[in-house]
């Protein structure tokens, strides 16, 4: 199963419930909200899978609905994977 | 000051050598209480505005601006030369210092809180800025917020508030204690003219002083003085933008910027009188 990880060169600070990731890589620097926040908490030290993000996150959204929370973990995954945040390797 | 006039603004060592009446004026008026530097100190920029050649006295006369003994700008008139020494120096300091994080904002201290007001011209940040040192706040810049990237600590670099077109009647009507060097006309920026600094704030700058709130500033006519929380991440944006190094210090200025965010409370304000603006911001009160 494939996990899920910081990609080294990112930094970030938690700011309330949001935070700001630094791209060591490009140079970027984004803006995120509380989920992707919590995510990036989450992976920070230890890669994880989906599964068990989910289990810890299921909570975070307000949604009961757990295909939809799956469906909405999955987009925020990808999103963050391809701003080079996260790495979700095999 | 044709050999050179050696003085410091903060730590910052400026030489600055000019023949024109307009520009020793300048100095007269509003740079007549910064302390001098010994001949043996280090200058930081020696800057020289240098006046039009023989014919060009008589056709249009213009002025430049010569920093190290290059002229990184193109003449401007002649009346302007006062200015140009001004605007000049903005970009002496943040094209050289990238030892600080800069921030283009005002920053003012009182009883050792630091208050950055960070925005781009035309915003209201000068005024307000005017404002809160006529109203007992120690001016550290009117133009940027210098952040070491070594401790974190804000320098002050107090220069003239440079102030345009109405602002400068809304501060000659805010207080009657202030002095102004001569108005420069028709300038890019409109009419302007140079407030002269308090020597409050030159005297005796508070050493630990620690930021304490960023207010981004909108001057907005017929408006009600409203204060409104920004989270600390677009707070954070929002520095960037104003930033003038923040690319170029990468994962540094990442870091020096997270710590200010972290221990300021950050505001939108937009105000259309001074008075109820500047006591707004002294009821937020110490942190």
């Amino acid at each position: 199963m494939s996990k899920i990880s910081l990609v080294d060169s990112v930094i970030f600070r938690l700011l309330g419930d949001e935070c700001v990731t630094y791209l060591g890589n490009s140079g970027d620097t984004h803006l995120l909200d509380s989920i992707s926040a919590a995510i990036i908490n989450e992976v920070k030290e230890n890669p994880l899978s989906k599964d068990v993000l989910f289990n810890i996150l299921s909570e975070s959204f307000e949604s009961d609905d757990e295909t939809e929370i799956n469906l909405c973990l999955d987009r925020y995954i990808l999103e963050l994977s391809s701003l080079g945040i996260l790495n979700t390797e095999n | 000051m044709a050999n050179g006039l050696r003085f410091k603004v903060g730590d910052v060592h400026i030489s600055i050598s000019s023949t024109i009446p307009e520009v020793v004026e300048h100095f007269e008026v509003l740079y007549c209480s910064y302390e001098l530097v010994d001949e043996s100190d280090f200058i930081d920029f020696y800057i020289q505005i240098l006046a039009p050649s023989f014919f060009r006295r008589f056709i249009r006369p213009q002025v430049n601006f010569s920093f190290d003994g290059f002229s990184p700008f193109k003449p401007l008139p002649y009346s302007q030369a006062a200015a140009m020494f001004e605007w000049g120096l903005n970009w002496c300091i943040t094209t050289h210092s990238h030892q600080y994080l800069m921030i283009h904002s005002s920053v003012v201290e009182k009883n050792g809180e630091i208050l950055i007001l960070p925005g781009a011209s035309g915003k209201g940040k000068s005024t307000l800025c005017a404002a809160l040192v006529c109203s007992g706040w120690r001016l550290y810049s009117d133009e940027m917020t210098l952040i070491s990237i070594e401790n974190g600590k804000i320098f002050a670099v107090p220069r003239p508030i440079s102030l345009k077109n109405q602002s400068l009647n809304i501060i000659q009507n805010f207080s009657n204690d202030i002095i102004f060097g001569s108005t420069i006309t028709n300038t890019a920026k409109g009419d302007i003219a140079f407030m002269k600094v308090p020597e409050q704030s030159l005297e005796g700058v508070v050493d630990d002083a620690i930021p304490s709130k960023i207010i981004f500033p909108f001057y907005k006519g017929q408006s009600v003085t409203h204060f409104q929380t920004v989270s600390k991440g677009t707070a954070f944006m929002q520095m960037i933008e104003n930033s003038f190094n923040y690319n170029a210090l990468g994962k540094t200025g990442f870091e020096v910027l997270s710590k200010i965010i972290e221990n300021c409370d950050c505001f939108n304000l937009s105000y259309d009188s001074l008075e109820e603006a500047v006591s707004g911001i002294n009821r937020l009160g110490k942190k």
